[in-house]
Protein backbone atom coordinates (compact mmCIF):
# COMPACT_ATOMS: atom_id res chain seq x y z
CA UNK A 1 0.00 0.00 0.00
CA UNK A 2 1.16 3.53 -0.67
CA UNK A 3 0.49 6.52 1.55
CA UNK A 4 1.08 10.02 0.23
CA UNK A 5 1.40 13.15 2.34
CA UNK A 6 1.78 16.76 1.27
CA UNK A 7 3.39 18.90 3.94
CA UNK A 8 4.28 22.57 4.29
CA UNK A 9 7.88 23.47 5.22
CA UNK A 10 6.97 24.30 8.81
CA UNK A 11 8.68 23.02 11.94
CA UNK A 12 5.27 21.99 13.27
CA UNK A 13 4.98 19.14 10.76
CA UNK A 14 8.19 17.40 11.88
CA UNK A 15 6.99 15.72 15.06
CA UNK A 16 3.60 14.39 13.90
CA UNK A 17 5.07 12.99 10.69
CA UNK A 18 7.98 11.37 12.57
CA UNK A 19 5.46 9.83 15.00
CA UNK A 20 3.48 8.53 12.04
CA UNK A 21 6.53 6.96 10.40
CA UNK A 22 7.51 5.27 13.67
CA UNK A 23 4.04 3.71 14.08
CA UNK A 24 3.97 2.77 10.39
CA UNK A 25 7.31 0.99 10.78
CA UNK A 26 6.09 -0.96 13.80
CA UNK A 27 2.86 -1.86 12.07
CA UNK A 28 4.78 -3.28 9.10
CA UNK A 29 7.00 -5.62 11.06
CA UNK A 30 9.96 -3.55 12.27
CA UNK A 31 11.18 -4.06 15.83
CA UNK A 32 11.09 -1.03 18.17
CA UNK A 33 14.81 -0.45 17.57
CA UNK A 34 14.44 -0.65 13.79
CA UNK A 35 11.36 1.60 13.82
CA UNK A 36 13.34 4.06 15.91
CA UNK A 37 16.17 3.98 13.34
CA UNK A 38 13.77 4.53 10.45
CA UNK A 39 11.96 7.36 12.28
CA UNK A 40 15.28 9.03 13.13
CA UNK A 41 16.49 8.80 9.52
CA UNK A 42 13.20 10.28 8.36
CA UNK A 43 13.42 12.99 11.04
CA UNK A 44 16.87 13.98 9.78
CA UNK A 45 15.63 14.13 6.21
CA UNK A 46 12.53 16.23 6.73
CA UNK A 47 14.22 18.50 9.26
CA UNK A 48 16.73 19.29 6.55
CA UNK A 49 13.96 19.88 3.99
CA UNK A 50 11.96 22.08 6.36
CA UNK A 51 14.96 24.17 7.42
CA UNK A 52 16.96 24.49 4.23
CA UNK A 53 15.20 23.37 1.04
CA UNK A 54 13.25 26.56 0.44
CA UNK A 55 15.48 29.21 2.03
CA UNK A 56 13.21 31.78 3.70
CA UNK A 57 10.30 31.04 1.39
CA UNK A 58 7.21 29.01 2.04
CA UNK A 59 7.07 25.72 0.22
CA UNK A 60 5.54 22.28 0.15
CA UNK A 61 7.10 18.86 -0.04
CA UNK A 62 5.64 15.42 -0.52
CA UNK A 63 6.27 12.21 1.35
CA UNK A 64 5.35 8.80 -0.01
CA UNK A 65 5.44 5.72 2.19
CA UNK A 66 5.42 2.39 0.43
CA UNK A 67 5.58 -1.07 1.96
CA UNK A 68 6.53 -4.22 0.11
CA UNK A 69 6.81 -7.70 1.60
CA UNK A 70 10.45 -7.24 2.52
CA UNK A 71 11.08 -3.53 2.85
CA UNK A 72 9.72 -0.11 3.70
CA UNK A 73 10.51 2.75 1.36
CA UNK A 74 10.02 6.45 2.06
CA UNK A 75 10.36 8.92 -0.78
CA UNK A 76 10.61 12.64 -0.02
CA UNK A 77 10.21 14.94 -2.98
CA UNK A 78 10.63 18.70 -2.97
CA UNK A 79 11.00 21.56 -5.43
CA UNK A 80 13.33 23.68 -3.34
CA UNK A 81 16.74 25.12 -4.04
CA UNK A 82 19.42 23.00 -5.73
CA UNK A 83 21.43 20.97 -3.28
CA UNK A 84 23.79 18.03 -3.49
CA UNK A 85 24.24 15.96 -0.31
CA UNK A 86 27.39 14.43 -1.77
CA UNK A 87 29.10 17.79 -1.37
CA UNK A 88 28.40 17.89 2.35
CA UNK A 89 30.61 15.19 3.81
CA UNK A 90 30.56 14.73 7.54
CA UNK A 91 33.92 14.96 9.27
CA UNK A 92 34.42 14.33 13.00
CA UNK A 93 37.65 16.34 12.80
CA UNK A 94 35.65 19.37 11.67
CA UNK A 95 33.27 18.85 14.57
CA UNK A 96 36.11 18.69 17.08
CA UNK A 97 38.13 21.58 15.68
CA UNK A 98 35.39 23.96 14.49
CA UNK A 99 32.16 22.63 15.95
CA UNK A 100 31.07 22.19 12.32
CA UNK A 101 28.42 19.45 11.98
CA UNK A 102 27.95 19.88 8.23
CA UNK A 103 26.77 16.61 6.66
CA UNK A 104 25.94 15.01 10.02
CA UNK A 105 22.27 14.50 9.14
CA UNK A 106 23.07 12.59 5.94
CA UNK A 107 25.74 10.59 7.75
CA UNK A 108 23.09 9.51 10.26
CA UNK A 109 20.58 8.65 7.53
CA UNK A 110 23.08 6.53 5.56
CA UNK A 111 23.89 4.50 8.64
CA UNK A 112 20.38 3.98 9.96
CA UNK A 113 18.76 2.63 6.81
CA UNK A 114 19.68 -0.10 4.35
CA UNK A 115 19.64 2.15 1.31
CA UNK A 116 19.68 5.91 0.82
CA UNK A 117 19.41 7.36 -2.66
CA UNK A 118 19.35 10.94 -3.85
CA UNK A 119 18.13 11.96 -7.30
CA UNK A 120 18.42 15.49 -8.62
CA UNK A 121 15.65 15.91 -11.20
CA UNK A 122 16.40 19.39 -12.46
CA UNK A 123 13.22 21.44 -12.79
CA UNK A 124 11.25 18.53 -11.36
CA UNK A 125 12.99 18.97 -8.02
CA UNK A 126 14.90 16.62 -5.77
CA UNK A 127 14.01 13.18 -4.54
CA UNK A 128 15.37 11.32 -1.55
CA UNK A 129 14.61 7.67 -0.88
CA UNK A 130 15.27 5.81 2.33
CA UNK A 131 14.73 2.07 2.56
CA UNK A 132 14.61 -0.20 5.57
CA UNK A 133 14.55 -3.97 5.16
CA UNK A 134 12.08 -5.95 7.28
CA UNK A 135 13.76 -8.85 9.04
CA UNK A 136 11.29 -11.74 9.15
CA UNK A 137 12.32 -15.18 10.42
CA UNK A 138 13.64 -17.41 7.62
CA UNK A 139 12.14 -20.89 7.27
CA UNK A 140 15.49 -22.37 8.39
CA UNK A 141 15.13 -20.49 11.68
CA UNK A 142 11.72 -22.03 12.27
CA UNK A 143 12.54 -25.69 11.50
CA UNK A 144 15.56 -27.96 11.81
CA UNK A 145 17.32 -29.26 8.69
CA UNK A 146 15.93 -32.76 9.46
CA UNK A 147 12.38 -31.43 9.59
CA UNK A 148 12.87 -29.49 6.37
CA UNK A 149 14.33 -32.48 4.54
CA UNK A 150 11.28 -34.72 5.00
CA UNK A 151 9.95 -35.47 1.52
CA UNK A 152 6.34 -36.72 1.27
CA UNK A 153 6.14 -40.25 -0.14
CA UNK A 154 4.19 -41.13 -3.28
CA UNK A 155 0.48 -40.45 -3.04
CA UNK A 156 -2.67 -42.24 -4.15
CA UNK A 157 -4.38 -38.98 -5.09
CA UNK A 158 -3.95 -35.21 -4.92
CA UNK A 159 -6.27 -32.41 -3.86
CA UNK A 160 -6.00 -28.86 -5.13
CA UNK A 161 -7.32 -25.86 -3.17
CA UNK A 162 -6.99 -22.08 -3.16
CA UNK A 163 -4.07 -21.09 -0.99
CA UNK A 164 -4.75 -19.49 2.40
CA UNK A 165 -2.69 -17.87 5.16
CA UNK A 166 -2.56 -21.18 7.06
CA UNK A 167 -0.57 -22.67 4.16
CA UNK A 168 2.33 -20.20 4.53
CA UNK A 169 4.70 -22.43 6.51
CA UNK A 170 4.07 -25.43 4.29
CA UNK A 171 4.79 -23.33 1.19
CA UNK A 172 8.09 -22.01 2.57
CA UNK A 173 9.13 -25.56 3.54
CA UNK A 174 8.19 -26.83 0.10
CA UNK A 175 10.25 -24.14 -1.62
CA UNK A 176 13.24 -24.87 0.59
CA UNK A 177 12.96 -28.62 0.07
CA UNK A 178 12.75 -28.28 -3.71
CA UNK A 179 15.21 -25.47 -4.33
CA UNK A 180 17.48 -25.16 -1.30
CA UNK A 181 18.62 -21.54 -1.22
CA UNK A 182 18.43 -21.06 -4.98
CA UNK A 183 14.87 -19.82 -5.43
CA UNK A 184 15.22 -16.24 -6.68
CA UNK A 185 12.08 -14.88 -4.97
CA UNK A 186 13.48 -14.60 -1.49
CA UNK A 187 10.15 -13.70 0.10
CA UNK A 188 9.11 -17.32 -0.34
CA UNK A 189 11.45 -18.43 2.45
CA UNK A 190 9.64 -16.23 4.97
CA UNK A 191 6.22 -17.49 6.09
CA UNK A 192 5.37 -14.04 7.54
CA UNK A 193 5.84 -12.46 4.13
CA UNK A 194 3.66 -15.09 2.47
CA UNK A 195 0.92 -14.44 5.04
CA UNK A 196 1.22 -10.68 4.53
CA UNK A 197 1.01 -10.97 0.73
CA UNK A 198 -2.09 -13.16 0.93
CA UNK A 199 -3.74 -10.99 3.57
CA UNK A 200 -3.20 -7.85 1.51
CA UNK A 201 -4.39 -9.48 -1.72
CA UNK A 202 -0.97 -9.10 -3.32
CA UNK A 203 -1.20 -12.63 -4.63
CA UNK A 204 -3.55 -15.55 -5.05
CA UNK A 205 -2.81 -19.14 -5.83
CA UNK A 206 -3.36 -22.82 -5.32
CA UNK A 207 -1.79 -25.51 -3.19
CA UNK A 208 -1.76 -29.21 -3.95
CA UNK A 209 -1.73 -31.76 -1.12
CA UNK A 210 -1.46 -35.53 -1.05
CA UNK A 211 -4.29 -37.67 0.30
CA UNK A 212 -2.31 -37.55 3.59
CA UNK A 213 -2.46 -33.74 3.57
CA UNK A 214 1.21 -33.11 2.79
CA UNK A 215 1.88 -30.06 0.62
CA UNK A 216 3.57 -31.06 -2.65
CA UNK A 217 2.70 -28.27 -5.08
CA UNK A 218 2.16 -24.54 -5.01
CA UNK A 219 1.59 -21.99 -7.75
CA UNK A 220 0.64 -18.33 -7.33
CA UNK A 221 -0.09 -15.20 -9.30
CA UNK A 222 1.49 -12.01 -7.98
CA UNK A 223 -0.70 -9.03 -8.72
CA UNK A 224 0.95 -6.12 -10.50
CA UNK A 225 0.79 -2.96 -8.39
CA UNK A 226 0.62 -0.84 -11.52
CA UNK A 227 -1.81 -2.61 -13.84
CA UNK A 228 -4.62 -5.14 -13.92
CA UNK A 229 -2.33 -8.03 -14.80
CA UNK A 230 -0.55 -10.67 -12.74
CA UNK A 231 2.67 -12.62 -12.82
CA UNK A 232 2.63 -16.41 -12.69
CA UNK A 233 5.57 -15.92 -10.46
CA UNK A 234 5.84 -18.56 -7.77
CA UNK A 235 5.79 -22.23 -8.56
CA UNK A 236 7.09 -25.36 -6.95
CA UNK A 237 6.41 -29.07 -7.19
CA UNK A 238 8.01 -31.41 -4.67
CA UNK A 239 10.75 -33.46 -6.44
CA UNK A 240 9.20 -36.90 -5.84
CA UNK A 241 5.84 -35.73 -7.17
CA UNK A 242 6.96 -34.30 -10.49
CA UNK A 243 5.61 -35.80 -13.72
CA UNK A 244 2.19 -36.49 -12.16
CA UNK A 245 0.34 -33.63 -13.86
CA UNK A 246 0.42 -31.40 -10.77
CA UNK A 247 1.90 -28.45 -12.67
CA UNK A 248 -0.76 -28.70 -15.38
CA UNK A 249 -3.54 -28.94 -12.81
CA UNK A 250 -2.26 -25.84 -10.99
CA UNK A 251 -1.71 -23.72 -14.11
CA UNK A 252 -5.23 -24.47 -15.39
CA UNK A 253 -6.69 -23.52 -12.02
CA UNK A 254 -4.68 -20.29 -11.90
CA UNK A 255 -5.75 -19.19 -15.37
CA UNK A 256 -9.40 -19.81 -14.41
CA UNK A 257 -8.95 -17.85 -11.17
CA UNK A 258 -7.28 -14.98 -13.02
CA UNK A 259 -10.14 -14.84 -15.54
CA UNK A 260 -12.72 -14.92 -12.76
CA UNK A 261 -10.96 -11.98 -11.12
CA UNK A 262 -11.14 -9.98 -14.35
CA UNK A 263 -7.39 -9.77 -14.98
CA UNK A 264 -6.45 -8.55 -18.45
CA UNK A 265 -3.43 -10.79 -18.76
CA UNK A 266 -0.88 -13.03 -17.09
CA UNK A 267 2.84 -12.97 -17.61
CA UNK A 268 5.79 -15.09 -16.64
CA UNK A 269 9.42 -14.13 -16.11
CA UNK A 270 10.92 -17.41 -17.23
CA UNK A 271 14.60 -17.90 -16.44
CA UNK A 272 16.97 -18.66 -19.32
CA UNK A 273 19.28 -20.94 -17.35
CA UNK A 274 17.07 -23.70 -18.78
CA UNK A 275 13.97 -23.67 -20.98
CA UNK A 276 11.62 -25.74 -18.79
CA UNK A 277 9.52 -22.80 -17.54
CA UNK A 278 9.42 -21.30 -21.03
CA UNK A 279 8.15 -24.61 -22.44
CA UNK A 280 5.45 -24.83 -19.77
CA UNK A 281 4.36 -21.26 -20.50
CA UNK A 282 4.24 -21.98 -24.25
CA UNK A 283 2.13 -25.08 -23.63
CA UNK A 284 -0.50 -22.93 -21.94
CA UNK A 285 -0.63 -20.31 -24.69
CA UNK A 286 1.79 -17.74 -23.32
CA UNK A 287 3.70 -15.83 -26.04
CA UNK A 288 7.21 -14.47 -25.67
CA UNK A 289 7.36 -10.68 -25.88
CA UNK A 290 10.72 -9.64 -24.41
CA UNK A 291 14.11 -10.80 -23.23
CA UNK A 292 15.25 -8.94 -20.12
CA UNK A 293 18.99 -9.28 -19.70
CA UNK A 294 20.65 -9.78 -16.32
CA UNK A 295 17.41 -9.27 -14.44
CA UNK A 296 18.65 -10.78 -11.19
CA UNK A 297 22.00 -11.82 -9.72
CA UNK A 298 23.63 -15.18 -10.38
CA UNK A 299 22.38 -18.09 -8.33
CA UNK A 300 23.10 -21.73 -8.88
CA UNK A 301 20.14 -23.72 -10.19
CA UNK A 302 20.11 -27.22 -8.74
CA UNK A 303 20.56 -29.86 -11.45
CA UNK A 304 21.59 -27.46 -14.23
CA UNK A 305 25.03 -26.65 -15.45
CA UNK A 306 25.02 -23.00 -16.34
CA UNK A 307 27.23 -19.95 -16.73
CA UNK A 308 28.12 -17.95 -13.65
CA UNK A 309 26.50 -14.73 -14.76
CA UNK A 310 23.45 -12.65 -13.93
CA UNK A 311 20.21 -14.38 -14.86
CA UNK A 312 18.19 -13.16 -17.83
CA UNK A 313 14.47 -13.80 -18.22
CA UNK A 314 12.03 -14.17 -21.10
CA UNK A 315 8.75 -12.33 -20.65
CA UNK A 316 5.93 -14.65 -21.71
CA UNK A 317 2.46 -13.10 -21.89
CA UNK A 318 -1.00 -14.60 -21.95
CA UNK A 319 -3.77 -12.15 -22.88
CA UNK A 320 -6.97 -12.89 -20.98
CA UNK A 321 -9.11 -10.34 -22.81
CA UNK A 322 -9.22 -10.23 -26.55
CA UNK A 323 -7.56 -7.34 -28.39
CA UNK A 324 -7.82 -7.61 -32.16
CA UNK A 325 -6.12 -4.40 -33.22
CA UNK A 326 -3.69 -2.09 -31.44
CA UNK A 327 -2.61 1.28 -32.79
CA UNK A 328 0.76 2.50 -31.60
CA UNK A 329 3.59 4.90 -32.34
CA UNK A 330 6.23 2.50 -33.57
CA UNK A 331 9.88 3.52 -33.49
CA UNK A 332 11.39 2.92 -36.92
CA UNK A 333 14.14 0.57 -35.73
CA UNK A 334 11.72 -1.76 -33.96
CA UNK A 335 8.63 -1.55 -36.19
CA UNK A 336 9.19 -4.97 -37.74
CA UNK A 337 9.91 -6.91 -34.55
CA UNK A 338 7.05 -5.25 -32.65
CA UNK A 339 4.60 -6.16 -35.44
CA UNK A 340 5.80 -9.76 -35.22
CA UNK A 341 5.47 -9.85 -31.42
CA UNK A 342 1.90 -8.52 -31.57
CA UNK A 343 1.00 -10.82 -34.48
CA UNK A 344 2.28 -13.76 -32.43
CA UNK A 345 -0.30 -12.80 -29.77
CA UNK A 346 -3.00 -12.64 -32.45
CA UNK A 347 -3.09 -8.85 -32.49
CA UNK A 348 -2.86 -6.69 -35.59
CA UNK A 349 -0.56 -3.74 -34.97
CA UNK A 350 -1.14 -0.45 -36.77
CA UNK A 351 1.51 2.22 -36.88
CA UNK A 352 0.33 5.77 -36.13
CA UNK A 353 2.33 8.20 -38.26
CA UNK A 354 3.52 11.47 -36.71
CA UNK A 355 2.87 14.32 -39.11
CA UNK A 356 3.00 17.42 -36.93
CA UNK A 357 5.84 18.70 -34.81
CA UNK A 358 5.41 17.28 -31.33
CA UNK A 359 4.44 19.62 -28.54
CA UNK A 360 5.52 18.42 -25.13
CA UNK A 361 4.51 19.46 -21.65
CA UNK A 362 7.16 21.18 -19.54
CA UNK A 363 7.74 18.20 -17.28
CA UNK A 364 7.81 14.48 -17.94
CA UNK A 365 5.94 12.03 -15.77
CA UNK A 366 8.58 9.44 -14.95
CA UNK A 367 8.59 6.96 -12.09
CA UNK A 368 11.38 4.80 -10.83
CA UNK A 369 11.14 1.32 -9.35
CA UNK A 370 14.36 0.10 -7.76
CA UNK A 371 14.99 -3.48 -6.74
CA UNK A 372 17.89 -3.05 -4.32
CA UNK A 373 18.43 -6.76 -3.81
CA UNK A 374 18.55 -7.49 -7.53
CA UNK A 375 20.51 -4.27 -8.16
CA UNK A 376 18.19 -3.35 -11.00
CA UNK A 377 15.88 -0.46 -11.73
CA UNK A 378 12.91 0.06 -14.01
CA UNK A 379 12.30 3.61 -15.19
CA UNK A 380 8.71 4.02 -16.35
CA UNK A 381 8.01 6.92 -18.67
CA UNK A 382 4.30 7.63 -18.41
CA UNK A 383 4.24 10.95 -20.27
CA UNK A 384 6.96 12.87 -22.06
CA UNK A 385 7.94 16.44 -21.29
CA UNK A 386 10.64 18.80 -22.54
CA UNK A 387 12.88 17.62 -19.72
CA UNK A 388 12.74 13.96 -20.84
CA UNK A 389 16.39 13.55 -21.78
CA UNK A 390 17.80 15.44 -18.80
CA UNK A 391 15.54 13.50 -16.41
CA UNK A 392 16.69 10.22 -17.93
CA UNK A 393 20.33 11.32 -17.67
CA UNK A 394 19.88 12.22 -14.00
CA UNK A 395 18.15 8.93 -13.24
CA UNK A 396 20.90 6.98 -14.99
CA UNK A 397 23.61 8.92 -13.17
CA UNK A 398 22.01 8.31 -9.75
CA UNK A 399 21.46 4.61 -10.52
CA UNK A 400 25.00 4.12 -11.82
CA UNK A 401 26.39 5.80 -8.70
CA UNK A 402 24.33 3.36 -6.66
CA UNK A 403 26.00 0.47 -8.53
CA UNK A 404 22.92 -0.84 -10.35
CA UNK A 405 23.71 -3.75 -12.67
CA UNK A 406 20.74 -3.34 -14.99
CA UNK A 407 18.61 -0.34 -15.97
CA UNK A 408 15.37 -0.91 -17.91
CA UNK A 409 13.37 1.92 -19.41
CA UNK A 410 9.71 1.40 -20.35
CA UNK A 411 8.43 3.73 -23.08
CA UNK A 412 4.68 4.08 -23.74
CA UNK A 413 3.72 2.97 -27.22
CA UNK A 414 0.64 5.23 -27.18
CA UNK A 415 2.83 8.37 -26.98
CA UNK A 416 4.22 9.81 -30.21
CA UNK A 417 7.52 10.87 -28.66
CA UNK A 418 8.49 7.23 -28.15
CA UNK A 419 9.56 7.30 -31.81
CA UNK A 420 12.12 9.95 -30.90
CA UNK A 421 12.99 8.54 -27.49
CA UNK A 422 14.36 5.31 -28.93
CA UNK A 423 17.28 6.88 -30.87
CA UNK A 424 18.03 9.08 -27.85
CA UNK A 425 18.31 6.02 -25.59
CA UNK A 426 20.28 4.05 -28.16
CA UNK A 427 22.92 6.80 -28.13
CA UNK A 428 23.18 6.30 -24.38
CA UNK A 429 23.93 2.59 -24.83
CA UNK A 430 20.43 1.16 -24.43
CA UNK A 431 19.27 -1.74 -26.59
CA UNK A 432 15.97 -3.43 -27.33
CA UNK A 433 14.41 -5.66 -24.72
CA UNK A 434 10.91 -6.17 -26.09
CA UNK A 435 7.25 -5.50 -25.54
CA UNK A 436 5.78 -5.24 -22.03
CA UNK A 437 2.06 -5.69 -22.81
CA UNK A 438 -0.39 -3.84 -20.53
CA UNK A 439 2.43 -3.45 -18.00
CA UNK A 440 1.65 -0.05 -16.54
CA UNK A 441 -1.89 1.30 -16.16
CA UNK A 442 -3.05 -1.24 -18.76
CA UNK A 443 -0.91 0.42 -21.46
CA UNK A 444 1.63 -1.27 -23.74
CA UNK A 445 5.28 -0.32 -23.29
CA UNK A 446 8.46 -0.82 -25.26
CA UNK A 447 11.30 -1.82 -22.94
CA UNK A 448 14.89 -0.72 -23.58
CA UNK A 449 17.74 -2.01 -21.45
CA UNK A 450 21.33 -1.35 -20.45
CA UNK A 451 23.40 -3.96 -18.65
CA UNK A 452 26.51 -3.19 -16.64
CA UNK A 453 27.97 -6.70 -16.50
CA UNK A 454 29.26 -8.74 -19.38
CA UNK A 455 26.90 -11.52 -20.46
CA UNK A 456 27.68 -14.59 -22.51
CA UNK A 457 24.69 -15.10 -24.82
CA UNK A 458 25.49 -18.81 -25.13
CA UNK A 459 24.32 -19.08 -21.51
CA UNK A 460 20.98 -17.47 -22.32
CA UNK A 461 18.66 -20.28 -23.44
CA UNK A 462 15.42 -19.34 -25.11
CA UNK A 463 12.71 -21.66 -26.34
CA UNK A 464 10.05 -20.03 -28.53
CA UNK A 465 10.71 -18.87 -32.08
CA UNK A 466 9.81 -15.35 -31.05
CA UNK A 467 12.23 -15.36 -28.15
CA UNK A 468 14.93 -16.57 -30.54
CA UNK A 469 14.20 -13.62 -32.87
CA UNK A 470 14.28 -11.15 -29.97
CA UNK A 471 17.54 -12.57 -28.68
CA UNK A 472 19.13 -12.31 -32.16
CA UNK A 473 18.10 -8.67 -32.49
CA UNK A 474 19.53 -7.82 -29.06
CA UNK A 475 22.78 -9.64 -29.85
CA UNK A 476 23.06 -7.72 -33.09
CA UNK A 477 22.48 -4.39 -31.34
CA UNK A 478 25.07 -5.24 -28.72
CA UNK A 479 27.53 -6.45 -31.33
CA UNK A 480 27.72 -9.86 -29.67
CA UNK B 1 6.31 17.63 25.26
CA UNK B 2 8.75 18.46 28.07
CA UNK B 3 8.89 19.57 31.68
CA UNK B 4 11.73 21.60 33.10
CA UNK B 5 12.91 23.14 36.37
CA UNK B 6 15.80 25.46 37.04
CA UNK B 7 17.57 25.68 40.39
CA UNK B 8 21.02 26.97 41.37
CA UNK B 9 22.42 26.95 37.83
CA UNK B 10 21.06 23.51 37.07
CA UNK B 11 18.47 22.98 34.39
CA UNK B 12 16.53 19.73 34.72
CA UNK B 13 14.46 18.57 31.80
CA UNK B 14 12.21 15.58 31.40
CA UNK B 15 11.34 14.97 27.78
CA UNK B 16 7.93 13.50 27.08
CA UNK B 17 8.80 12.77 23.48
CA UNK B 18 11.64 12.90 21.00
CA UNK B 19 14.95 14.70 21.27
CA UNK B 20 15.06 16.40 17.88
CA UNK B 21 14.93 19.82 16.27
CA UNK B 22 11.56 20.99 17.69
CA UNK B 23 12.72 20.04 21.21
CA UNK B 24 16.16 21.54 20.70
CA UNK B 25 14.54 24.84 19.72
CA UNK B 26 12.51 24.84 22.95
CA UNK B 27 15.59 24.12 25.03
CA UNK B 28 17.54 26.83 23.24
CA UNK B 29 14.77 29.29 24.03
CA UNK B 30 15.13 28.45 27.74
CA UNK B 31 18.90 28.78 27.52
CA UNK B 32 18.55 32.26 26.02
CA UNK B 33 16.99 33.39 29.27
CA UNK B 34 18.93 31.30 31.77
CA UNK B 35 22.64 30.86 32.37
CA UNK B 36 23.37 27.30 33.43
CA UNK B 37 26.40 25.27 34.45
CA UNK B 38 24.61 21.91 34.75
CA UNK B 39 22.03 20.19 32.57
CA UNK B 40 20.17 17.04 33.52
CA UNK B 41 17.98 15.72 30.74
CA UNK B 42 15.84 12.61 30.95
CA UNK B 43 15.34 11.26 27.42
CA UNK B 44 13.89 7.89 28.39
CA UNK B 45 10.71 8.57 26.39
CA UNK B 46 12.49 9.49 23.17
CA UNK B 47 12.21 7.10 20.25
CA UNK B 48 14.14 9.56 18.08
CA UNK B 49 17.38 11.35 18.94
CA UNK B 50 18.85 13.20 15.99
CA UNK B 51 21.97 15.12 15.03
CA UNK B 52 20.37 18.41 16.12
CA UNK B 53 20.19 17.03 19.66
CA UNK B 54 23.82 15.91 19.50
CA UNK B 55 24.83 19.36 18.22
CA UNK B 56 23.15 21.01 21.21
CA UNK B 57 24.79 18.69 23.72
CA UNK B 58 28.17 19.08 22.05
CA UNK B 59 27.94 22.87 22.16
CA UNK B 60 26.98 22.86 25.85
CA UNK B 61 29.77 20.39 26.52
CA UNK B 62 32.28 22.73 24.88
CA UNK B 63 30.84 25.55 27.02
CA UNK B 64 31.80 23.45 30.06
CA UNK B 65 28.22 22.70 31.08
CA UNK B 66 28.12 19.47 33.13
CA UNK B 67 25.61 17.26 31.34
CA UNK B 68 23.78 14.25 32.70
CA UNK B 69 21.70 12.30 30.22
CA UNK B 70 19.20 10.13 32.06
CA UNK B 71 17.82 6.92 30.60
CA UNK B 72 19.28 7.25 27.12
CA UNK B 73 17.42 5.02 24.65
CA UNK B 74 19.24 2.74 22.21
CA UNK B 75 19.17 5.36 19.46
CA UNK B 76 21.22 7.85 21.51
CA UNK B 77 24.25 5.56 21.64
CA UNK B 78 23.73 4.61 18.03
CA UNK B 79 23.84 8.23 16.83
CA UNK B 80 26.95 9.02 18.89
CA UNK B 81 28.66 5.97 17.40
CA UNK B 82 27.68 6.94 13.86
CA UNK B 83 29.03 10.46 14.37
CA UNK B 84 32.16 9.05 16.07
CA UNK B 85 31.51 11.23 19.11
CA UNK B 86 30.92 8.59 21.75
CA UNK B 87 34.09 9.32 23.72
CA UNK B 88 34.55 12.91 22.62
CA UNK B 89 32.41 14.63 25.23
CA UNK B 90 34.37 16.05 28.15
CA UNK B 91 31.53 16.81 30.52
CA UNK B 92 28.78 14.33 29.66
CA UNK B 93 27.71 11.30 31.62
CA UNK B 94 24.82 8.96 31.05
CA UNK B 95 22.79 7.37 33.84
CA UNK B 96 20.28 4.56 33.48
CA UNK B 97 17.72 4.73 36.28
CA UNK B 98 16.21 1.48 37.47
Amino acid sequence: MEISLKLPNQVGVIQPSVDFVYSWGLEHGLSEKEASELATAFDELITDVVLFAFGDNEGEFSVMLKDTLSQLEITVHELGEPFDPNRHKYSVEKVLSEGNFDGSGFEVIKNLVDHFIYIYKGKAGKEYRIIKEIKHPHITQLFTQEELAVEPEKAVSYQIAPVSEEDAEDIARLIYRAYGYTYPKEDMYYPDRIVKALKEGKKFGVIVRTDRGEAVGYFAVIMSTDSNIGEVGEVVVSPKHRGKGIMKMMMKALIDMAKARGLEGLFGEAVTVHTISQRVNAKFGFKSTALVLGFFPYIEYKGFEHKQQRISVVIDFLPLKERKVVSAYLPEDYRKILKEIYANMGIELKNIPVRKELKLAEKSNISLQINYRFETAVVVVRDYGEDFESRIDKNIQALEEKGMKGIYIDLPLDEAFTKKAVPILKKKGFVFSGLMPLFHQERDFLRMQKIYEDLDFDGINVFSDMAVKIKKLIQKEMGK
Amino acid sequence: MMEFTKKDGELSIVLKGDFNYPTVKRIENILKLEEIDRLTIDIGSAKVVDSEAVKLLFRLDRDSVQITVLNPPYIFDRILNILKLKDRFKNLKTVKEE
